[in-house]
């Protein structure tokens, strides 16, 4: 009603144009579902993640005036206004979206802001581009030298006692006489915030809000992730034209997913 | 349009990760029916021998068939993928096809064995004659 007249409005004042370079344009936050695979133009298994965009909108426009740097603050999910704390509801009912469940910051260039309420679709990525990826990672506990950092521990047999999976000489003798700061140790190993670069965009199906991208993404199913362009692209990827600021939503009744153009035959 | 709402839209409220494995259940079901409707695949079980014909994307796209015992069935939707055992020169082989792949061109079974197991990894223990195909 009122939050989607909000949203409409915001729609309609963008105009997407083509990213200019040396702009940087807002990211977009997403839901990871789960992997799947398929097979491309050339017969090649592709392993896919899908992320899911549950409408994902700018809650707030951060200027240098205000806030001393320029960003949009991106919002996906829902939560029950009942049970979101108060400052939370108060801060998206500003905005005119309804209350979200994550909110993303991401860095852009002035002619890149957008007004509260833009949606951003899934449209704003476009197949074959490359993206970067954080989320936080899959937590596993306390766990050993081995698991954490992959070191090759000691001898199964040959009379190698009590240390099959330790991590051995933790440095010299007299000369440092100490223990190096930062030296690998068993430790707590997860649940760290990571952002996986590079990944490229598959397919992408706007009318469902569905991103497909090569390859594994940190996190959980069913956890919120950061899209955001490559920061750093390989450059013998020529990355395609990208809607900017972002994309207009996809009209109901759209076509279905777009896939990336295949690259050189395997 | 989507068989799920935006989470926005929706009066009662699941758990994210049951609306990401709802999400996924669709687009499985969907890959793998478009994968099926290209292709139409005999029924098969574990312990039938089966005569194969694979485009091989090395040999320039030529045909080849491959024959062997079915020793294991593994439905996963689009992951679908059985195994096929045989031996050549009395040396055994294996090798996993999945069902769904672009490269699968047909399946035929030539013979039924009768078998009291879904998975026949127990032939890997066995003498090389009888996973002849």
């Amino acid at each position: 009603e009122a939050l989607r007249a909000a949203r409409e409005a915001a729609a309609a004042q963008v105009a997407p144009g083509v990213l200019p370079p040396g702009s940087l344009r807002t990211g977009a936050v997403a839901v990871k579902c789960g992997m799947t695979a398929e097979w491309d133009a050339h017969g090649a298994r592709v392993p896919l993640t899908v992320l899911w965009l549950d409408r994902c909108q700018v809650v707030q426009a951060k200027t240098a005036e205000r806030e001393g740097y320029t960003a949009l603050q991106v919002g996906a999910g829902a939560k029950r206004a009942k049970r979101a704390r108060r400052a939370q509801a108060g801060h998206c009912h500003a905005a005119g979206v309804g209350v979200k469940r994550h909110l993303a910051e991401f860095r852009v260039t002035p002619d890149a802001l957008l007004p509260p309420g833009t949606p951003i679709p899934a449209s704003h990525f476009v197949p074959g581009q490359l993206v970067d990826v954080a989320g936080r990672t899959i937590g596993k506990g306390f766990q050993g030298v081995m698991k954490r950092h992959g070191f090759k521990g000691g001898q199964a047999s040959h009379g190698a006692s009590k240390s099959h999976r330790i991590h051995g000489s933790t440095g010299a003798c007299q000369d440092p006489g100490k223990v190096w700061k930062g030296k690998k140790m068993a430790g707590h190993m997860g649940n760290a915030r990571r952002t996986v670069h590079s990944v490229q965009v598959y397919k992408v199906d706007p009318g469902r809000g569905l991103l497909w991208l090569r390859g594994a993404v940190p996190g959980h199913k069913g956890a919120f992730v950061e899209v955001r362009d490559a920061v750093r692209p390989r450059r013998q990827f020529s990355q395609p034209d990208r809607p900017f600021p972002t994309a207009a939503p996809a009209p109901d009744g759209d076509a279905g997913p777009r896939v990336a153009p295949a690259g050189p035959n395997p | 349009p989507a068989p799920w709402t935006p989470t926005e839209e929706r009066g009662k409220r699941k758990e994210l990760t049951k609306r990401a494995e709802h999400i996924m259940e669709t687009l499985e079901a969907e890959a793998a029916a478009r994968a099926a409707e290209g292709q139409e695949l005999e029924p098969f079980k574990p312990g039938d021998v089966l005569e194969v014909r694979l485009r091989v994307p090395e040999n320039r796209g030529r045909e080849t068939v491959i024959k062997g015992l079915c020793i294991a069935k593994r439905s996963r939707g689009v992951g679908s993928s059985f195994t096929l055992r045989n031996v050549a020169r009395g040396v055994p082989f294996e090798r996993r096809i999945p069902l769904c792949s672009p490269h699968l061109l047909s399946l035929r079974v030539v013979r039924s064995k009768r078998v009291r197991r879904a998975k026949l990894y127990y032939l890997r223990d066995k003498p090389a004659r009888m996973s002849r195909a």
